[in-house]
């Protein structure tokens, strides 16, 4: 019986460098790179926006300061409710801020191939302005005309996992 | 991925979870072996990242972009930590079949001991470039994107590293 020769060194060290598994150290890399980025948030800087009752009024809290959301808790809010449905995602958002009050949000989006795009830019022009006033309160200068919703891309398939 | 572009730290954890061994492994057989450049190497490397995500413009895979990144983190802590410029022809060390005859089945931690020292001795673009290809199945047209050198000289990197591997492995036959 013949016996067949052994694959050539290099070819079995490749093989087993391939079959490695994550060496121990890099548990630690990832947890420091987790810990860095939470730490840094992103280049664009927070803001606090303002919040306002229906009446226009600026809202205080029982000890009378003014009420404020983060810019980053409004571009979370998005995010996570431009990603919940596989007709389309976003590829950005742009918040837009004067002395304190958002004055606008630019959208842009990438649409699944097929859809009707107009209608999608009007129904996620509605779920933006929800969700935002649902955080900064209806009486401030954000608005349905203040929502920029620009389709930049269409894709086959689900645009969030493209 | 579009997730992280926007900013959303738990997807660019994601990110870090599906490619980040892969990066530290380069790193790490990039550097020869020393795990604080490739903690190093590979932490900065996504953290920059994480800063200049929304510039990504998909020119290429993200996968190659973030080897990118973390290539030139590696090539810059080698240039400070040793004084030897990064030039093949002026590095290249000629490796010489071995003498001795070691016993063909030996354990997978000897062999890859062994591929660490060989590939110690190539110069940095034959070892980077040998890297990417074989253990990374990269094409030619992304390893000339990562380590941002023409194709042909990617073709020649890899035929000159293939060589003098074969030669240094040559006593595990």
């Amino acid at each position: 019986m013949a016996l067949e020769p052994p694959p050539d060194p290099l070819r079995r060290a490749l093989e087993a460098a391939k079959a490695q598994d994550s060496p121990d150290d890099w548990v630690v890399v990832a947890s420091t790179v987790r810990e860095r980025v939470a730490a840094l948030g992103r280049a664009a800087p927070t803001e606090p926006l303002l919040v306002r009752d229906a009446g226009g009024d600026l809202v205080h809290d029982e000890h009378g300061s003014r009420a404020v959301v983060s810019s980053r808790a409004v571009l979370s809010a998005l995010r996570r409710l431009l990603l919940t449905a596989p007709t389309h995602a976003p590829d950005g958002i742009r918040l837009h801020v004067d002395d304190g009050e958002l004055t606008g949000v630019d959208v842009s989006l990438v649409g699944a191939y097929g859809l009707d795009l107009v209608a999608l830019a009007g129904d996620v022009r509605s779920q933006v302005v929800e969700v935002v006033t649902a955080l900064i309160g209806p009486g401030g200068p954000f608005g349905p005309a203040q929502v920029q919703i620009d389709v930049v891309d269409v894709v086959v398939g689900d645009p969030r996992v493209t | 991925m579009r997730a992280a572009r926007l900013g959303d730290d738990d997807a660019f954890a994601e990110v870090v979870a599906r490619h980040g061994p892969a990066l530290y492994h380069y790193a790490l057989r990039l550097v020869g072996g020393s795990a604080a450049d490739a903690t190093e190497a590979t932490q900065e490397a996504l953290i920059s990242a994480w800063r200049s995500l929304e510039a990504f413009e998909g020119r290429s895979s993200l996968r190659t972009w973030l080897l990118r990144l973390v290539h030139r983190r590696a090539a810059d802590l080698q240039r400070h930590r040793r004084p030897t410029p990064i030039d093949d022809d002026l590095l290249s060390t000629m490796a010489r079949p071995a003498r001795d005859n070691p016993l063909q089945s030996v354990l997978d931690a000897e062999l890859l001991a062994a591929l660490q020292a060989a590939l110690d001795e190539l110069p940095w673009h034959q070892r980077a470039a040998w890297l990417l290809r074989e253990v990374e199945g990269m094409s030619y047209d992304e390893i000339a994107e990562t380590l941002a050198i023409p194709v042909g000289s990617v073709r020649g990197h890899l035929h000159r590293g293939r060589k003098t591997l074969t030669l240094r492995m040559e006593r595990w036959r």
